[in-house]
């Protein structure tokens, strides 16, 4: 008999109540109705199936219901630390958090004073009562069934506070690890940054799915506020996350003067979808919005995109790049709202897409929805092949198809690499890129 | 034809002209000369009627007429034209289309009948020789990928078509070789006669060997400091803008 | 030029000129919806029984669809019971010569600048006219008959072309394809049927008048354009109706079947009545067009100018199902005051060598909602297909809005797919230069915005863009203050 979308609601219904119970009466009032508010939701509006606009491309929900086991799951207790040591990336110092399993096992600790780290799950009941002005208050759970899902099981993740005028000397390094050999895994992670005025900050977000003997889920959610001239620059680096669900929900809200830049790769992976919300509130604001996704054998890479102009006089630039490959399919949905306040807003937004073989798919739809009228707004999107003359060029120069094949893929993708500006990122992503471009079959 | 007493504007609360007094008459060339930021294009896009910038005090009469109770294209209508410094592009609209529209609003205005197609293409043939523009750029849209020398022969073609009383070129010179410069001084120099009258704002003295001004003022920190005759833009070239500085600060 | 001149000089008022309403009478059925009422109209129309049947299969479909709820407008519910769907003006049952028509109803055309008489041959254009629910007159039937080229009323090719109407109808626009095709399957009451033979390039533009004039009446036509192997037609559309408080209904479709190296045309001029400033009353146009090029190198082309209705909901589509076949779609749709308009095309490619090319200008004013939704399929076997798209919107005034939602998808990797789309307003320096030579404000905001629009106009035929530019400053009178 096979799983329906009732079935999982069912499921994570019995997850919740179980859940509930644990807590025993240790949470704010406030966090509590807010997780009654996220499952009343998830249970009204169901998981999302490809009749709803949002996933018409993405079935990650038909996915979750093949191959889902309720039985199965792995259990919640982790009794001993695993060796997550050799998972994380050599060289790339900063201050730690290791999720292993949606738990988090290891946490560097050691941060100096205008920074603080804080598990979610370790909040005393004033301090949650303080963060509920901000916790569910950007993750939409009444239009993203998996934002409801991740809200309604809020729990595990972290707190990390930018202090006015920090100005941090490392990044904050997150891992979410998957280790699904022992069982089914599903997860539900969640992040709440507070970058305070002037505070400037690189948080690096990694992924990875380290085995495919069962079925990895992760639910990963964020809230980032930045505070009038506040910078961040956010990654999210889901290059090990091969076998892997993955749904982000990444939401930020910027005030006067900020500036966020977000780099987005994603190079493995069953089905991920990336949502990434910018809600400008402020004046004289930067939002940069850089991606990159290179799908190849029966994977599907999703990224949706909004940025929604509410103030005047802001900017924002996105520029997502992909190659599909193989029988894998890309999915770009970009949107730019600009409201009636936010005159003389600039906002562009490309998309450039590369299909490899003949059975890859790219499905792309950049979205203008503008209210205001002293704006200067444009979007492109282009899908194509690699320009013949440009082959022929390198290869009247001596390389052959393959090489020269693979030298143009890789110009148009490390333009991906221009913006990342950390040395230690910006060489192991490049090894990532390289490594999967000249490895082209043909 | 034209008096100008006073005039102080600002744009966004910065103050740019702080007291222009100046009068031209019918058969004048009068040129505005001064360094950068001095407020020369202030001042045409004042006369023009532009919005940005904010009258505070002084008045312009033109023609017996308060110019400045007058929306730009009732001033255009009344024979005020400006060649301006950088010329806009209008996509999907050609020049001749753009020029027949503006012709026929100007001869309503004067009560006169609106020009049938052929004889506002004898017209146009007529004045094309004048600055020596080709056919092509009349179905071209206006200004539309025009080098930045076709834009201000353009400009002068246009002024050619419209017969204005009072011609302002504002920096008309910018961005012209020594030939293209030839040409527009030629327009300008076979539309003048003693009924209209000129007013060529330039940095440059270059100009002014072909379009010789009868007055010459020096504009210096939104103030004509001096005037004088055509010799005075030769001095100018000479000794440089740092001598009107020098002159200007000994004064204040 | 002389296309601009005239624009100017007739641009003079800002009331919706073709509002007056003609007294006329009517035979009308009873409000609302339910199989007698099919019955009622097929027999009114003595249609064959095969007709009626398909019809039968249509509104049972209905019953079972949903209205859509994903384009990006607004409205109250629509009672479907509490419209007339059969009004015809009374006359002759059919005319046998234009000198039959109803004075009434030829002045009625007149008005609108549709000169049904005889001497309208000098301008070449052959007219279908539609009034209500019924073609009223097609000229020059004969001269076309000689070269084989069949343009009549709808219901009488459904009486003397039933071979053609059968295999054809239905075959581009099934009759479930949507909530709207499917009611206009079940009730159409007339329209226009063209069909152009082997190898035949029609002379003149064939031209359909669409006029909506009595209360609460829908308009469900239908127009069927059969292009055999190499032939041509250029074929044109024009819409109006009068001032009313209410909502009208028109639920149209339009079929072009296109065979190999045939090629079709089909432009619109679309000025159903907006509703007043503040969004009382206007049409309410639900209106499916597609075209099929079956045949290899065959092209369809859609020009529209959408100045007109209350809602549009709008995407005249082209399938590239033959190789080598091109599908164009060039729109200006220009919404002022409450108008919505969710307005696009879809392009999908099936054959190799498929290319299709979209220019889209949308113009918003007043409290106006403008959207272009557009999908550009290429389909696995679509080899080398291409697609350029280039969706501008133009923005006047605060309180309007535009938005853009093309849908690419993309599943062959020899498809080269270029989209570009802007946002902008109309520009005070642009503005400003035309005032400096004379232009007032609103004659340069004209000019502007018809240069703006020039692709796509320089699309229509000549005396459809004289009109077209004229509609287009009409609508945005008084936008700009």
């Amino acid at each position: 008999m096979s799983t329906t979308e009732k079935d999982l609601r069912e499921h994570f219904n019995q997850k919740y109540s179980s859940f509930r119970k644990t807590l025993n009466g240790s949470q704010s009032p406030k966090i509590d109705e807010l997780r009654e508010h996220a499952i009343n939701a998830l249970n009204q509006n169901g998981f999302p199936l490809t009749r709803d606009e949002e996933y018409k491309y993405t079935p990650i929900t038909r996915a979750l219901l093949k191959s889902f086991k309720f039985t199965e799951e792995h259990p919640d207790e982790i009794t001993m630390v695993p060796p997550f040591g050799e998972h994380l990336i050599s060289g790339l110092n900063g201050y730690i958090l290791v999720f292993w399993n949606g738990k988090l096992v290891f946490n560097s600790g050691d941060t100096p004073k205008n920074l603080s780290i804080s598990p979610l799950q370790d909040l005393s009941k004033e301090q949650q009562e303080r963060l509920s002005q901000y916790l569910g208050k950007l993750v939409n759970y009444q239009l993203d069934a998996y934002a409801a899902l991740n809200t309604a099981l809020l729990n595990q993740g972290s707190v990390i506070t930018l202090k006015e005028g920090t100005n941090l000397d490392q990044p904050v390094v997150i891992y979410h690890l998957t280790d699904a050999s022992q069982g089914p895994v599903y997860t539900q992670t969640r992040h709440l940054i507070l970058a305070e005025k002037n505070a400037k900050a690189t948080v690096i977000e990694i992924y990875k799915n380290l085995s495919e003997d069962h079925q990895g889920f992760q639910n990963v959610a964020s809230e980032i506020y930045l505070e009038d001239a506040a910078q961040l620059d956010l990654f999210k680096i889901q290059t090990d996350t091969a076998g892997a669900l993955l749904v982000d929900n990444t939401n930020i809200e910027q005030k006067d003067n900020s500036q966020v830049r977000c780099h987005t790769i994603t190079t493995t992976g069953d089905i991920i979808r990336n949502n990434l919300n910018i809600s400008v509130k402020g004046q004289n604001c930067e939002s940069h919005m850089n991606g990159l996704y290179l799908v190849n054998g029966t994977s599907l890479i999703d990224n949706h995109t909004l940025v929604d102009h509410r103030m005047p006089n802001s900017y924002s630039n996105e520029l997502y790049k992909g190659i599909v490959d193989d029988t894998a399919t890309g999915v770009f949905n970009g949107k730019i709202y600009v409201q009636p306040d936010a005159q003389k807003t600039n906002a562009f937004q490309s998309n450039k897409n590369i299909l490899l073989s003949d059975k890859a798919t790219m499905n792309t739809k950049p979205q203008l929805e503008i209210w205001a009228n002293d704006v200067k707004c444009s979007h492109g999107a282009t899908t194509g092949q690699l320009d013949a003359e440009q082959v022929f060029y390198l290869r009247s120069r001596g390389l052959d198809e393959k090489q020269a094949t693979g030298l143009l893929l890789y110009a148009f993708a490390t333009e991906f690499l221009e913006q990342v500006s950390l040395p230690v990122l910006n060489e192991y992503l490049e090894r990532i890129i390289a490594d999967r471009l000249y490895q082209l079959k043909s | 034809m034209l008096k100008v007493e006073n005039l102080k504007a600002s744009v966004e609360g910065k103050s740019i002209l702080n007291g222009i007094d100046l009068t031209v008459n019918a058969g004048e060339v009068h040129a505005i000369m001064g360094p950068n930021g001095s407020g020369k294009s202030t001042l045409a896009s004042i006369l023009a009627g532009r919005e940005s910038y904010e009258v505070t005090d002084g008045s312009i009469t033109f023609l017996n007429q308060d110019l400045l109770e007058l929306a730009p294209e009732e001033r255009a209508r009344e024979g005020l034209f400006l060649a301006f410094q950088y010329p806009v592009e209008i996509p999907g609209v050609t020049t001749t289309n753009f020029l027949k529209t503006a012709v026929n609003q100007i001869r309503e205005h004067r009560g006169q009948e609106a020009l049938d197609a052929v004889t506002f293409l004898k017209l146009i043939k007529e004045k094309m020789k004048l600055v020596k523009i080709d056919d092509s750029l009349l179905s071209r849209s206006l200004n539309d990928g025009f080098s930045g020398g076709e834009k201000k022969r353009n400009e002068i073609f246009q002024m050619a078509v419209l017969e204005p009383k009072l011609a302002i070129l504002d920096e008309t010179d910018s961005g012209l070789d020594i030939d293209a410069l030839k040409v527009v001084a030629n327009g300008v120099n076979s539309l003048r006669n003693k009924d209209n009258a000129v007013v060529v704002v330039t940095h440059y003295q270059r100009l002014l060997d072909y379009i010789v001004p009868d007055f010459v003022h020096v504009l210096y920190n939104g103030k004509i400091v001096k005037s004088g005759d055509k010799d005075l833009a030769l001095k100018l070239e000479a000794k440089g803008y740092d001598w009107i500085r020098e002159n200007a600060e000994l004064a204040t | 030029m002389s296309k601009d001149d005239q624009i100017l000089e007739e641009f003079t008022s800002s009331e919706y000129k073709y509002g007056f309403e003609t007294t006329i009478d009517t035979d009308s059925a009873p409000k609302g919806l339910n199989e007698d009422i099919i019955r009622f109209i097929s027999a009114k129309k003595n249609e064959p029984e095969w007709m009626l049947e398909w019809r039968l299969n249509a509104f049972r479909k209905w019953k079972t669809m949903k209205e859509p709820k994903w384009p990006n407008v607004s409205y109250p519910e629509i009672d479907y019971q509490d419209i007339i769907y059969y009004s015809a003006p009374k006359q002759k049952a059919s005319p046998s010569s234009l000198d039959e028509v109803d004075p009434e109803l030829r002045e009625t055309f007149k008005k609108l600048g549709i000169s049904l008489e005889e001497q309208k041959r000098l301008t070449g254009v052959a007219v279908d006219a539609v009034m209500d629910s019924v073609s009223v007159a097609t000229t020059f039937k004969d001269k076309l008959a000689e070269l084989g080229i069949i343009f009549c009323s709808f219901s009488e090719a459904v009486q003397n072309h039933p071979e053609l109407v059968k295999k054809y109808m239905g075959s581009v626009v099934p009759i479930n394809d949507n909530f709207f095709a499917a009611l206009n399957s079940a009730v159409f009451s007339d329209g226009s049927f063209c069909y152009i033979p082997k190898g035949v390039r029609c002379p003149m533009e064939l031209s359909t008048y669409f006029r909506i004039n009595a209360a609460n009446t829908g308009q469900f036509e239908r127009t069927l354009i059969i292009a055999e192997e190499g032939s041509y037609v250029s074929y044109l559309e024009g819409c109006t109706a009068p001032m009313r408080d209410e909502n009208q209904l028109h639920a149209a479709i339009v079929e072009i079947y296109a065979e190999k190296d045939a090629e079709v045309k089909y432009s619109t001029v679309q000025n159903w009545y907006p509703g007043n400033k503040d969004g009382v009353g206007g049409i309410y146009n639900f209106v499916t067009k597609r075209g099929l090029c079956n045949g290899s190198g065959s092209k369809i082309s859609w020009t529209q100018v959408e100045t007109g209705s209350a809602i549009t909901w709008k995407y005249p589509s082209c399938i590239l199902k033959g190789d080598n076949s091109v599908g164009e779609f060039y729109s200006v749709a220009v919404t002022n005051n409450m108008q919505q308009a969710d307005t696009g095309t879809k392009m999908i490619h099936i054959g190799k060598n498929t290319k299709s090319r979209i220019v889209s200008k949308g113009v918003s004013a007043g409290k106006s909602q403008n959207s272009y939704r557009g999908l550009v399929q290429i389909m696995p076997r679509a080899v080398n297909a291409r697609n350029f798209s280039q969706c501008d919107s133009l923005l006047m005034g605060d309180k309007c809005g535009a938005h853009t939602f093309p849908y690419i998808e993309t599943g062959n990797k020899s498809a080269q797919i270029e989209h570009e789309a802007t946002t902008s307003k109309i520009g005070e320096d642009q503005i400003f230069y035309c005032n400096q030579r004379g232009i007032d404000t609103e004659d340069a905001v004209a000019l502007i915005v018809n240069g703006y629009c020039k692709e796509v106009l320089n699309q229509l035929p000549m005396e459809f863009a004289v009109e077209a530019q004229k509609l287009l400053a009409l609508t945005l009178e008084g936008s700009v203050g």
